[in-house]
This record gives C-alpha cells, structure tokens and sequence, in this order.
C-alpha cells in the first residue's frame, strides 16, 4: 500500500519549495550573468567556458547553502513551523503497548568503556521517563581486533549487572562482518527486527536523552505514514580547537540550517545513518542495498548506506523527516584535520558512489537532490581547484601577452570598471558564505537564554570571528585533500573501513607533515608563480597560499587538547552543553570521569591481553564461551582448529596470526578446552609465554603497576 | 626438656620427592581460586588444601597439577548442579554456568564462605546465583531482507559495464588514465601559451 508522505504536508509544502528553488535560480542568475559579461568583457576567450561551467556548478552549491541558511533563519525567527512534524505534538500520554523499539548500536573496534557509558546514560535517562519496558538495546558488534572484542563482552556484562538491565541490553558480535555497518543493521534486522515497530539508529559515539527518544516513537504513533525521522545531533565533548570550532558552528548555525534543510525538503528528508528512528517493517522490506554497477571504489557494495536507505524509504511511499526541533540528540567530532579527514575520505568514496543512483528509476527529487549534494560536497573541491588553475593560467597569458588590454564595455549595461565587475563578483560569492552568519545575531537577539548559553554577544563574536579565519584558512587545505580523495576513488584508489579516532593525543609534527607537506610544497609553488605573474594577483591569491603554508602548524596547534582547554578557560568557543548541560550530558560526563584510566597490561602480554583473558579467566571464559554456538564442525575444519590450539599452548599467543586467534575465539569448543588445558597442564608442556601469564595470574598482576604505586 | 617437631609430616603427609609437584599444584590451584573472584587468603587455603587432599586421596594417573585441577573442576561442577536450579545437561555446562553466575553476583566477595561449601546457604546467595544469567538476544525471528533489484538509467548501466571490463584489463585503465592526464596537461600548456 502506497502511503503520504505525511499528514502534514500539503499544498504549500510544495509552494515554499518553489520559493526556495526560486531564490537559488536568482541568485544564480544573477551570479552567472555577472561571470559571463565579465569573462566576455576580457581577453580570455581560451577559458571563458571552461571557467563559466565550473563557476555555474560552484554558484549553485553556494547559492543553494545560502537559501538554506536564509529560510532557515526565517523559520526559527516566525518561532513556529507549520509544515514540520513539530507542529503535530502527539502529547504526553502513554506509548502503546505494542510500540517496541530497539536501540541498536553498531560498533567497530571502539573503546567499548565509553560506549558503555552512553548506553548508560540513555538507559538511565530512559528509565526516568518510565517508559523504559518498551525499549530494548542491542550492541551490534563487527569488531576484528580480539583484544576489542573481548573487552566489548566484558563491558557489556558489567553495564547489564551495574544496572540490573538483564534481558533488556544485548550484545551480538557478527563473525562476518559483510557489507560493514550497513550489513551490521541489516543483520540485526533479519534476526530480532520482527520484535520490534522501531529502532533508534546511533553510533558508537552518539548520545540521546530518554525524553527525545519517546518524542521520536510519539511522532512515528502519530504519523504511520513515516518511515524515518532523523534528529539534528549537537557536537559534544569537544577539547581541541579544531572540535571546539567544529561543535561551536555545528550548535550556532546547526539549527538554521537544519530548519532551512526541512523547509524545502519537507517529507523527502534525509538519513544520516544515526540518531534517528527508523519504522523497522518498511525498512526491512524496501531498504536492502543491493550491490551498484562496477567494482570498488566506485562500484560494488555501497559505503554510504544512509542516503540511499532513505531514498528507498521514500521511494515505498514512506516519508523522512528532518526533526530540526528536537534537542537531547547529540554525537562527537573527530579531534583533529588528521581524522577529520580520514573520516572525510571514506565520505568521499561513499558519497561518489552516489552517482550511479542520481538517475536510477523511482526516485523522488528530493532524494535525488541529497545524493547530488552529497556528491557535489566533495567533487566541488575538484572544481575549485580547476577553477583556480584556470584562473591563473588566464590571468598568466593576460599578463605575459605584454599588450595593453582593452576591456569591452559590459553588455548587461553595468557602469562598473571590469575590475569594480570582479570585486562585485567577489563579495558576491563571500556574501553567499559569510551573510548567513549574521541570521545567527538576529536569533541571539530575540533569545536572550540562548544568547547568555553562548556565552554572551560578546563572546559569540569573537567565536565567530576567528571561527571565520581559521576556516578560511583551513579551506584551501580540505580543498586539496578532497580533491586528492576524488581523484584516488576515480582512479581506482579505495579506502579501507578503519575505526574512528575519537579522542586522540593530538597530531604529531611528523604525523602532520606527512598529511600536509604537499600541500605546503603547492602553496610554495603557487605563491611563487603568482608572485612571478603579478603582485597583485600574489595578493589576490595570498588567503590560500597563507592557508598551505600553515596547513602543518595549523594542523598540529589545533589537534592539541591544552589548547581547546585554554580556549574554553578564555570563554572562547562556548556553547550550551558546557554553560548549561542538559542531564544526560552531565551524567554521561560523569560517567567519562569517573572511569579507571584503563590499566595497562605488562608489556609481555599486552598484545594478546583479549586472548590471555578470554582463555585463562574463569569468569572471563564463562561470558566468552556462552555467547559462542555450540556446533558440530566438519572433520577437517575440527582437525584444524585442533591444531592450532595444541600450537598455541605449545608455542605461545606471539606465534599465532590474528586470523588464526580469531579462528579459535570464535570457536565454542576450542574456547572451552583450551581453558580447561591452561589449568591443568604441567609447566613443561606449556610454552614459557604461557606459564609466565598463569604465575603472574590475577586480576592485579597482569597489568604494568604504575612507579607511584 | 620440651621437644617439638620442627617438620611435620603436614595434612597431605607427603613425601619429600613429592613436594615439589605438589607445590606447583597447590600454586595452580590458589590462582585459579584468586581468578574465580576469591580474595580471602584462609578461604583461598582451605579450599586449596580440601582440592588437594580430595585429589590424593583419588587414585588415577596424571600430574599432581593434572589432579588437583581436575578435581577443582568436578567439585565445581557438583557444587553448582546442586546450587543453580536448572537444567545443566554436562558438566561443562554446569561450570560455565556457574562461573558467570559466580562473576554476576559478585558471590566471591559477598559470600566467600560458601564456595564449593556444602549446604545449607543463605537464600540471598542462592537467589542471587540463580538470577545471575545472560540473555544474548530475545528470541530470534529469522526474516528475510533481499535487496530489490535498482533500475538504473541506460547511461549508467553501460557505464557500469565499461568500468567492469576495464576493471579486468588493467593495461587498458592504465593508458586511458594516462591518456586523460596527458589530454589535460596539453589543454592546459595550450591555453597558457
């Protein structure tokens, strides 16, 4: 059965998209006529399409940014949205019995200690709501690193026994991790979904509060017609200036933006892949991925799951939606421009798949919109770049020609001198970015509560001041990178699925020169060639070069954790979590501080810890062994795994590949017997690596004991 | 004047060849205790003395550390068939099941007294040991979750056909790619002169 998209949209759901497209066609047209008369006024005619069609692509993406953050701005000043799922409040009542929801979190070789503290937090904020009884929690596990692994189980019952939750948080560890975090959901989907009308997507890093998670499953009772509603998550836990910076934008214009995004997208929303809820029967039966055209990188099995699930939800006639309203959503940011953009590369690969879909049968333009936008924030790096390289080659054979240039008269009929034409076209294309920001003071202005949350006017200008020249600087340095990304996927250069950093000691210089030293070689050279073509056009081009040069410093100075403490000292950066934190986030942050440091096993046994653990710890051993299938394996496969268990008592963990480990953790009997063994085994058939950790055996031994103690 | 043993036989009455592997046994047995949770050092040398002398007294081939383990394990197993009241087929079962009940409860250091004691306990330990479990997941509802098949534009499928065979012929992607650069190269040397 076909259903609407929604009960609130309507007529003008389709009238404000008119208005919005109708913004982004003037500014265009008006930005385009202006390039044209410009370029057709000077002597270029070698470059003046090249330069035109990019600059076309590049204005639309800035023309369309500014529309979003201009109707944004005038949705949050009107204080009321009629066309959004906030205009709907389906009260305070009780949930229906038969509304289950499962909160699922994929994880992948995380620090399984901190996700456990959000699962906490979640759980306990829940439970104060008391509608905990229709809520489960599951752990969804691809972890391949046995020390990861192993940690994941024991934390996991730790957080079961701390808070009596038995029976209601799971944990399930994937022995093939398929497809990656998509496959991950999906499985979780074909074993458990059918108990479930809900889930709540999150990320190891994301953290909700118990009040917004009844509002999502309040809205999907009132709006059967919805298959997924995503939040807007807030940046949280930030310490180095480059998170502080990113969570400091992300909470000042994340709200304008997120209403201006739900203001032309209406019921044809987006999915972020967490932080969201999703209705689990439609997801199940339409939003499987298949497989795209091609080979990887940019074929294969699809990387970026969220845009293409959500496009598939609402190609079943099911719509998403943008909750831009709701606070108590919120998830963290990688620390430094080392892993932003490592995580950015990934992104690229995924996002540049998308292409493949922009023009496959049954999808609404909106979905199809998000996919080119996604594409378009990565390969418009690619076209900047060009249009800089075109730009200097043009201004290069202008000024070597040694001819005195004539500029014919504008055909629009401007009174303006064709460099007055430039500037315009300049502050036109800065206007699109920078003029947004000023929508930011007019809300502060009319809410003084949030204006003090920032910290005051004051302070919020001086944020949003050197937030300005720090991306600016930064700009050009994420330009070449995501150009070298783009060109590594086009070329046949894929990216494997690592963990994300999430905390970080900060960027080391040799780390830092290794990810930026070319830039800093182009900007040398570029500086030099334009310092060679003209003065002028050096200092046209001197932000960018500025921004090379210092990529390095830049770099380092912004990873460093003392430095964004000293910013928040200064009062610099403030955002609402930290002057007036919800519950959630100051339980979770207690909870963050009041974990042990993590003891640090000897160094004889620190890379085989999980395993050590896991074998020879009774209670250990009892989790590991129940949580595996009891199966009768194929002779072979038995006489194998034989093998290798007598190889590694006899030879010691060191001996053995990872793979080969993971073969015998993953296996019920070998688990069993090879505790059993470990036990009972005189010291002369055991390796000395083994008896050394059974002497040394207690809770306390193991670990390295600090000089202090 | 008042005489005394300096060396006594000792409760295990062994013999002096028979120290040694004893002692390695005793060592074994005491951490594999310490590793169930138990702190307390009298308790922790009780039981290891009753394990070693049950497994003595049990005659059989094998190690004194082989025996001493063994006999760990089988006291184990009986204490929690007695103790957890379900249906713990084996006795592997019956200790896996009892040292995550152990671990759950936090029994070793609630009730150290109790270990591999005989009855009667206290209810609250009884209690506490039987709803100590773990549920791995509700019950599983097998769904199938097959990808509907995407119809792609003309353009896109013969683009995807293209990549796959170019994918095959690497000497192939080479020179286009090399091509694509060269090409660029020259329009941008062209446009500069």
């Amino acid at each position: 059965m076909k259903r609407s998209p929604s009960p609130v949209a309507h007529a003008s759901g389709e009238g404000r998209r008119f208005a919005f497209f109708l913004l982004v066609g003037l500014i265009m047209a008006g930005g385009l006529a202006l390039m044209a008369d410009l370029l057709w006024r000077l002597p270029v005619d070698f470059v003046r399409w090249p330069i035109l069609a990019v600059y076309a692509v590049l204005l639309f993406q800035l023309a369309f940014g500014f529309a979003t953050m201009f109707f944004g701005t005038v949705v949050l000043c009107r204080r009321r949205d009629p066309l959004s799922l906030a205009a709907t409040n389906p009260g305070d009542g009780p949930l229906p019995e038969d509304a289950r929801t499962a909160i699922i979190i994929p994880v992948y070789n995380e620090d399984s200690r901190r996700v456990c503290a959000r699962l906490r937090t979640i759980y306990r904020s829940l439970k104060s709501t008391g509608h905990l009884a229709h809520f489960d929690f599951f752990l969804l596990s691809d972890s391949t690193k046995p020390n990861v692994w192993i940690a994941e189980e024991v934390n996991w019952v730790e957080t079961c026994r701390e808070l009596d939750a038995s029976g209601r948080v799971f944990y399930r560890k994937r022995r093939l991790n398929i497809n990656k975090k998509s496959g991950n959901v999906s499985d979780f989907c074909r074993r458990w979904g059918g108990h479930y009308r809900y889930m709540v997507c999150l990320d190891a890093d994301s953290l909700m509060s118990g009040e917004t998670i009844v509002r999502l499953v309040k809205r999907m009772e009132a709006h059967p017609g919805t298959g997924i509603i995503q939040t807007a998550p807030a940046l949280l836990n930030a310490d180095s200036p480059f998170a502080r910076m990113q969570q400091f934008v992300n909470r000042l214009y994340g709200r304008m933006s997120a209403a201006g995004l739900n203001f032309w997208q209406q019921g044809e929303g987006n999915y972020w892949g967490h932080n969201a809820i999703i209705r689990v029967a439609p997801f199940i039966e339409h939003c499987a991925l298949p497989d795209l055209p091609g080979v990887a990188p940019f074929g294969g099995k699809i990387l970026s799951h969220d845009f293409v699930e959500a496009a598939l939800m609402r190609k079943a006639g099911y719509a998403v939606w943008l909750a831009y309203d709701l606070d108590g959503t919120y998830e963290e940011t990688p620390p430094s421009l080392v892993d932003s953009a490592a995580r950015d590369q990934r992104w690229c690969q995924g996002n540049l798949q998308h292409t493949w879909l922009l023009f496959s049968r049954g999808l609404h333009f909106g979905n199809r919109l998000h996919l080119f936008n996604g594409i378009l924030g990565y390969a418009s790096s690619l076209l900047w770049l060009a249009f800089l390289v075109l730009s200097t080659v043009a201004v290069y054979r202008l000024t070597q020609s040694g001819l005195t240039l004539f500029f014919l008269p504008s055909r629009l009929g401007l009174p303006l001198e064709a460099s007055q034409q430039g500037l315009l076209l300049f502050l036109l294309t800065i206007g699109l970015i920078l003029s947004p920001k000023a929508g930011v003071f007019l809300l502060l202005a009319l809410d003084r509560e949030k204006r003090a949350a920032f910290g005051g006017f004051l302070r919020v200008g001086a944020g949003v001041v050197f937030e300005i020249i720090f991306f600016t600087l930064l700009a050009p340095v994420m330009m070449l990178l995501h150009a070298n990304f783009v060109i590594g996927v086009m070329m046949g250069r894929g990216v494997s699925w690592s963990a994300q950093n999430r905390e970080g000691e900060g960027t080391a210089w040799l780390a830092a020169l290794r990810a930026h030293g070319g830039q800093t070689v182009i900007g040398i050279g570029w500086g030099m060639l334009a310092w060679m073509i003209s003065p002028a056009f050096f200092a046209w081009m001197s932000p960018l070069i500025l921004g090379w040069l210092l990529a390095v410093p830049l770099s380092v100075w912004s990873s460093r954790a003392e430095a964004g403490c000293w910013l928040r000292r200064i009062g610099l950066f403030l955002v609402p979590e930290e002057t007036r934190p919800a519950d959630e986030v100051e339980t979770l942050r207690r909870l963050l501080s009041e974990l042990p440091e993590a003891p640090e096993p000897i160094p004889e046994v620190a890379a085989d810890f999980g395993l050590i653990r896991a074998l020879l710890d009774p209670s250990v051993n009892a989790i590991h062994t129940s949580l595996l299938r009891v199966k009768q394996l194929p002779v072979e496969q038995d006489a194998s795994l034989g093998a290798l268990r007598e190889r590694l008592l006899r030879e010691g963990a060191p001996a053995l590949a990872q793979r080969e480990k993971m073969a015998l953790l993953g296996d019920f009997a070998s688990c069993a017997w090879l505790h059993r063994e470990l036990w009972l085994r005189p010291p002369d058939r055991l390796h000395p690596w083994w008896r050394r950790a059974i002497e040394r055996y207690n809770r306390e031994s193991l670990y390295r004991i600090p000089e202090s103690a | 004047m008042e005489t005394f043993e300096l060396r006594s036989p000792g409760i295990l009455g062994l013999a002096p060849d028979e120290l040694a592997d004893w002692g390695e046994a005793h060592r074994r047995v005491a951490a594999n205790l310490r590793a169930y949770g138990l702190r307390n050092p009298l308790v922790i040398s009780d039981v290891t003395l009753r394990i070693l002398q049950a497994a003595r007294e049990q005659p059989g081939p094998g190690a004194p550390v082989e025996r001493a383990a063994a006999e760990l394990d089988r006291r184990f197993a009986l204490w929690v068939g007695h103790l957890i009241q379900e249906d713990l087929p084996t006795a592997e079962s019956r200790l896996i099941r009892g040292r995550l009940a152990l671990w759950m409860s936090r029994a070793p250091e609630r009730w150290p007294e109790c270990f591999l004691a005989p009855p009667p306990y206290p209810e609250a330990f009884v209690e506490a040991m039987n709803q100590a479990r773990l549920f791995v997941g509700p019950e599983l509802l097998r769904l199938g979750m097959a990808p509907a098949p995407i119809r792609f534009h003309p353009v896109t499928e013969f683009a995807g056909d293209t990549l796959g065979n170019l994918a095959r012929w690497p000497v192939v992607r080479l020179l286009l790619g090399g091509l694509l650069i060269a090409g660029l190269l020259i329009f941008l040397i062209s446009i500069a002169r």
